[in-house]
């Protein structure tokens, strides 16, 4: 024990009671802690009280401060599991998100085996495929709204490659807004798998590939058999990542229909920033992000044990 | 006694009549009022000079800076500008109204935004201000008027009247052919309609596709019919004033829907029959691409702001210089009566902020620059968004020359039956509802009927919402200010 409750050792007589406390190894080993907690407690854990209380609350921001708001009990939480808006919003937004990191995965995971192997350009190329992920996504939106107006460059291609007069109303008509959406979507996280699984290829380890080649495995079955199995994890950590974020799309849409043609790209985060912001009711939308918090974290701990069941399998596979 | 009583009458008169002069500030005019206020209120704080700041909307970054160093220079106090879009601004002032930040001091919106913003307590009530400062009113519509007032309080003041237009292709109308075939089909002149059944009737005539022969003229593009907003956030706007000209309030007074009546189902089945005269790309549009396909000359009409007839004359790339023709926009007949009515969808505006350390300096601005003489300068202002609206406009040289005598007289008459966009608190949410169905409806997706039932019950899970009773008194006030003229339903 470090510590002693006997009589103190005999040390330097200038140190005070705290210098003495502060070296306790318990206090040492918490001390630091405390600033970290602190903060997580600031940052998280009252802003996330709050917001319960908010949404128990049958607050606007036109009835005055949150604490002249009137109790409303669940009746936010009622109103959004009736409301039809808001399952619809929830419902293009799995749409979306699903549409579009399925296709990020495709190319990202296309893109990073060209890029894998060796020749000649292959850096160009590899900024090149990072390059839309670090623009800001305003200007993509922003971008995309020019490239997608019905007399725009992306229908002139279209016509040019088909030969016919293609009118696609990528803005204005219900289907092709909500393509449009996944499509800038795409174009622009396609970058990210991209990078993910460049990186999940570079760290696989060669022997197991090796080995399977001086057995006779064509480059098909290596990859088949050998390769993507040990890159499971990786394409789960995309899938986790990709899907977290794709959930919360809001500029894309916003920029490109603000959530239109009616209302077929209003995905949950607009419905939410309509709802707080412009309806201005504060307590229904802190209630339905509180909804929505309990899903996705019921979709992270799902994905969180997809993780580490393949981890555990693969390590289980690797040991065999 | 009774001699001692007339004496204390006396005295209480004269001092009444004292405080009364005391308290008004002196000039012959609004805006020499204004600025004697204004310095009168630097003397009373005892400063020099002061500085504020304006939320401002972003499309007059360029024409707003001249009028702010013209009062800076006449007063001493700079009112530097802080610039939004017009739609991120509500949520703006919203969050200040929460986070009462006195970052502000004036608030530069649109007129639909006050009951929000009052019932938020984000902005102040202006009556004691212009008790003193004796602004002039008499000049602005009546309905126009009304938005000024939330629940018989003052709270803003506007330079611009936005009331919509309906504007035509003179050049086709000229057609001698089409107009004999126009008239032999339809047994009406053709030209500006009175009713929006004309205007369909106009539409279904002056269109065609690129090389068809129209009445002695080769189409060298696909001519449209008609243009009239379809978007999301837009095409409620335009629903709104063709519902009130069939005379019809949108609300009872126990703020029941009146709009799934079959008043509401006939202005949503026009307006869903006149989109097949108009391009498909329409449900995309806002100004920015409606304003030069109309230009472009690729339709034959547009209702829309009236910012378009000067747009149509200047703007790079028209061809339409002198081509247009304004007119008061098409209405319904009602028990025999012709009633045309031409909403408000936007008319930018100016509030002061309740967080403001000097809001009677704020008001002071308001009061000068949207005064009858610097008001008609910043709607001759070729620079700004400002459109005329005040009775005498049309007499003004400099109005006249930026927008044309006939647009000028045509716009103050639209003006004189604008009517306002729901000013209620959560109008917002009222028109999103509203939104939102009418997109289903143009897209077939849904029919009219289905569209208003809808939205009278999302309306009513509103109003409860916010406070019926709130709504009934805040619609009463809307109501006997004659914001709707004579709209029946209450």
């Amino acid at each position: 024990m470090a510590e002693s409750r006997g009589p103190a050792p005999a040390g330097p007589p200038s140190r005070s009671r705290l210098g003495r406390w502060l070296e306790r190894e318990r206090v040492f080993r918490i001390l630091p802690l405390i600033p970290v907690q602190a903060l997580v407690l600031a940052l998280l854990f009252v802003p996330m009280v709050l917001t319960v209380y908010i949404s128990l609350l049958r607050w606007r921001i036109t009835r005055g401060f949150w604490t002249e708001a009137p109790w409303g009990g669940v009746s936010n939480f009622l109103d959004a599991l009736t409301d039809e808006g808001f399952f619809d919003a929830v419902g293009r937004t799995f749409l979306f998100a699903g549409g579009a990191v399925v296709l990020e995965l495709a190319l990202g995971f296309g893109l990073a085996l060209l890029t894998y192997q060796s020749f000649r350009g292959r850096r160009f190329y590899f900024t090149v495929f990072l390059i839309p992920m670090m623009i800001i996504p305003v200007v993509v939106g922003y971008d995309f709204s020019m490239l997608l107006i019905d007399t725009g460059p992306l229908n002139a291609v279209l016509s040019a490659l088909t030969g016919l007069d293609v009118r696609v109303r990528w803005l204005s008509e219900y289907r092709a807004a909500q393509v449009a959406v996944i499509l800038a979507d795409v174009w622009q996280w396609t970058s990210l798998t991209f990078l993910i699984f460049v990186s999940g290829l570079a760290a696989l380890p060669r022997d197991p590939i090796k080995a399977a080649r001086v057995m006779g495995a064509t480059r098909w079955q290596v990859f088949r058999h050998v390769e993507l199995p040990l890159l499971k994890p990786v394409i789960v950590i995309a899938v986790v990542i990709r899907t977290m974020e794709a959930l919360k799309i809001f500029d894309m849409p916003m920029l490109l229909t603000q959530g239109g043609p009616g209302n077929a790209t209003e995905t949950i985060s607009i419905y939410l920033w309509r709802n707080a912001w412009i309806f201005n009711k504060i307590s229904y939308a802190a209630a339905s992000s509180l909804i929505l918090l309990v899903v996705f974290t019921v979709l992270i701990y799902l994905s969180i044990w997809l993780l580490r069941r393949e981890r555990r399998q693969l390590e289980a596979e690797t040991a065999r | 006694m009774r001699n001692l009583g007339i004496v204390w009458a006396l005295v209480l008169a004269v001092l009444a009549t004292g405080v009364a002069s005391a308290q008004q500030v002196p000039g012959n005019t609004v805006e020499e009022r204004a600025v004697n206020g204004a310095k009168a209120y630097l003397k009373k704080i005892g400063v020099d000079r002061l500085e504020q700041t304006m939320m401002m909307v972003s499309l007059f970054a360029k024409a707003q800076p001249k009028y702010l160093d013209e009062w800076e220079k006449l007063t001493g106090i700079r009112i530097k500008t802080i610039e939004y879009g017009y739609t991120e601004i509500p949520a703006k002032i919203m969050a200040d109204a929460v986070a009462k930040t006195g970052q502000y001091d004036i608030y530069n919106h649109q007129m639909y935004m006050l009951p929000d913003a009052v019932e938020a307590g984000a902005v102040v009530a202006l009556d004691d201000y212009a008790a003193r400062g004796k602004p002039y009113f008499d000049d602005i519509a009546k309905t126009l008027r009304s938005e000024m007032y939330y629940k018989g309080k003052l709270y803003t003041f506007f330079t611009d009247g936005d009331q919509t237009v309906l504007a035509l292709r003179q050049d086709l109308l000229d057609l001698p052919e089409a107009r004999k075939a126009f008239k032999a089909k339809f047994g009406w002149e053709p030209g500006c309609p009175d009713t929006w059944k004309q205007w369909e009737e106009l539409a279904s005539f002056y269109q065609g596709k690129k090389g068809d022969k129209f009445y002695g003229m080769v189409l060298d593009k696909d001519l449209y019919g008609a243009q009239e907003y379809r978007a999301r956030e837009f095409g409620y706007r335009w629903w709104q004033g063709r519902y009130i000209s069939k005379g019809k309030l949108f609300f009872d007074r126990n703020m029941k829907p009146l709009i799934d009546g079959p008043e509401g189902v006939e202005t949503t089945k026009e307006q869903v029959s006149l989109t097949k005269y108009m391009p498909k790309d329409i449900f995309g549009w806002g100004t920015p691409q409606n304003y030069p396909f109309f230009a472009q000359g690729n339709s034959f009409s547009i209702a829309t702001f009236p910012s378009l007839v000067g747009y149509s004359q200047n703007a790079q790339g028209t061809v339409l210089k002198g081509k247009v023709l304004s007119c008061i926009v098409p209405g319904s007949m009602v028990g025999g009566k012709l009633v045309r009515r031409s909403i408000q969808p936007a008319g930018t505006n100016y509030m002061v902020s309740k967080f403001s350390k000097h809001p009677e300096a704020a008001y002071w601005f308001l009061q000068w620059f949207t005064g009858p003489e610097v008001g008609n300068r910043t709607v001759a202002d070729r620079d700004g968004f400002w459109e005329p609206f005040r009775v005498g406009q049309d007499k003004d040289k400099n109005i006249v020359a930026r927008f044309g005598e006939q647009f000028v007289k045509v716009t103050l008459e639209n003006a004189k039956i604008a009517v306002p966009m729901i000013p209620l608190q959560g109008n917002r949410e009222y028109l999103d509802a509203l939104d939102v169905a009418l997109q289903e409806a143009y897209h077939g997706r849904i029919s009219p009927e289905e569209a208003m039932k809808r939205t009278a019950r999302q309306w009513e899970k509103i109003t409860d919402d916010i406070g019926r009773k709130k709504q009934v008194e805040a619609w009463k006030y809307v109501v006997e200010s004659g914001a709707y003229f004579d709209a029946a339903g209450y």
